[in-house]
């Protein structure tokens, strides 16, 4: 069960207070929907580290800055959005200065197939917004509407992308199962 | 496959994967003193001035370390006394004077010419071989004044042995050495004061004015 806004936002402010045992508090119960989000996006575990770590870190940067009220879980996924999002362009930029031009960083998925076959299957399905809005669902717990509001986009927006998502999946599953037997 | 197994899969297949714990590494982050409510700019600020606080302590050592060894250095190389060496000529009835001075560590350092009226004068030559124009029936006499007994032995055996090569082609020339006595440690002492030097209580700092005021 996710703690509520208030409650996130509650933290935020024993945070901002030099409170310790706030940042604990936030970190234990966002960690584990915070890299699931960061792997729908880059699809590196490693680097899924990384850029938590990042996200992490940067919360307590920019703490002081944060408004008693503002949408905290929106704050931090944001951060790590933002930052993943620059690491890709980083590594994509790297990756055109190399010798070996051919290889993308992230263009190799680094998930197992045998141990995640859906987690797999949506990197090759869906797209990033798809995959990010599944996930933040179905994974990290969030309500159609508070991922409205974390991604800035209509809810409307959000149910469909997040059906369609999901009808492409089970398709997709479904051909694969058929292309088996 | 219904949507709702498709969700519950993907589900247990994220709660399998082995999130790494990040907290221990987040906490030792050095930008955790921004929790302060410290912005990253006078965070960086501070940063900034400790790192030119330690550049400027490493160059102080840097340079209280160098020089100390300048100092140092020059006493150490005092330590291993200069030594003087007067050559004389008996040439043709004519009386040439030359002088030398060794370093502590055993290379020439000067070769002047003191048969003039100004006392001593540096010559511009490197080796005992240039002093002079060797002659069949020229009487040498050559003598070390120096602090340290063995190393006036040492360089007394030196000049002779140049000295011998030099005239090897003339077996009735002479040369006599010896180590220098009271008399010439005052002629010594006679051409620095000449020179505008000042009366020295110890040998080793006869020389050194000597080399000092020629060289």
């Amino acid at each position: 069960m996710l703690m509520t806004k208030q409650e996130f936002d509650q933290k935020m402010l024993r945070l901002q207070q030099g409170d310790e045992q706030a940042f604990e508090e936030i970190y234990n119960e966002t960690h584990r929907g915070l890299f699931a989000f960061i792997l729908s996006i880059c699809r590196n575990y490693h680097t899924a580290e990384d850029m938590m770590q990042t996200a992490y870190i940067r919360l307590r940067t920019t703490v002081a800055s944060y408004r008693a009220g503002s949408n905290a879980y929106a704050w931090l996924y944001t951060i790590a959005k933002n930052a993943t999002l620059n690491e890709i362009a980083r590594a994509k930029r790297e990756a055109l200065t190399d010798m070996d031009e051919g290889q993308d960083k992230f263009g190799s998925y680094h998930i197992d197939e045998e141990c995640s076959p859906i987690m797999a299957l949506m990197n090759k399905t869906l797209g990033d917004t798809e995959r990010q809005i599944v996930t933040l669902h179905v994974v990290a717990g969030f309500k159609h509407r508070e991922i409205a509001d974390m991604l800035s986009k209509p809810l409307g927006t959000v149910l469909w992308t997040y059906n369609n998502a999901l009808a492409k999946l089970k398709k997709a599953l479904e051909k694969e199962t058929a292309d088996e037997n | 496959m219904k949507i709702k197994d498709i969700k519950e899969r993907l589900k247990k297949e994220h709660e399998g994967y082995d999130i790494p714990d990040m907290l221990p590494r987040v906490k030792r982050a050095p930008l955790n003193r921004l929790l302060s409510g410290e912005t990253p700019a006078q965070a960086f600020r501070k940063e900034l001035a400790v790192r030119l606080l330690v550049t400027a302590t490493v160059l102080l050592i840097v340079a209280a370390i160098a020089f100390t060894a300048m100092i140092l250095l020059p006493s150490h190389e005092k330590a291993k006394p200069y030594c003087y060496v007067s050559i004389e000529v008996q040439k043709e009835g004519e009386t040439l004077n030359f002088g030398l001075v060794f370093s502590g560590d055993g290379r020439i350092v000067l070769l002047a010419d003191e048969s003039g009226q100004e006392g001593a004068t540096k010559m511009k030559i490197v080796s005992i071989s240039q002093l002079y124009q060797y002659g069949s029936t020229d009487k040498t006499s050559v003598c070390v004044i120096c602090e340290d007994s063995e190393l006036a032995r040492d360089r007394l055996k030196y000049v002779a042995g140049e000295l011998e090569a030099a005239y090897a082609f003339a077996p009735s020339a002479s040369l006599s050495r010896r180590i220098g006595n009271e008399d010439d440690r005052a002629r010594l002492s006679a051409i620095v004061l000449s020179l505008g030097g000042e009366e020295c209580e110890s040998l080793a700092d006869l020389v050194h004015q000597y080399f000092a005021l020629v060289g």
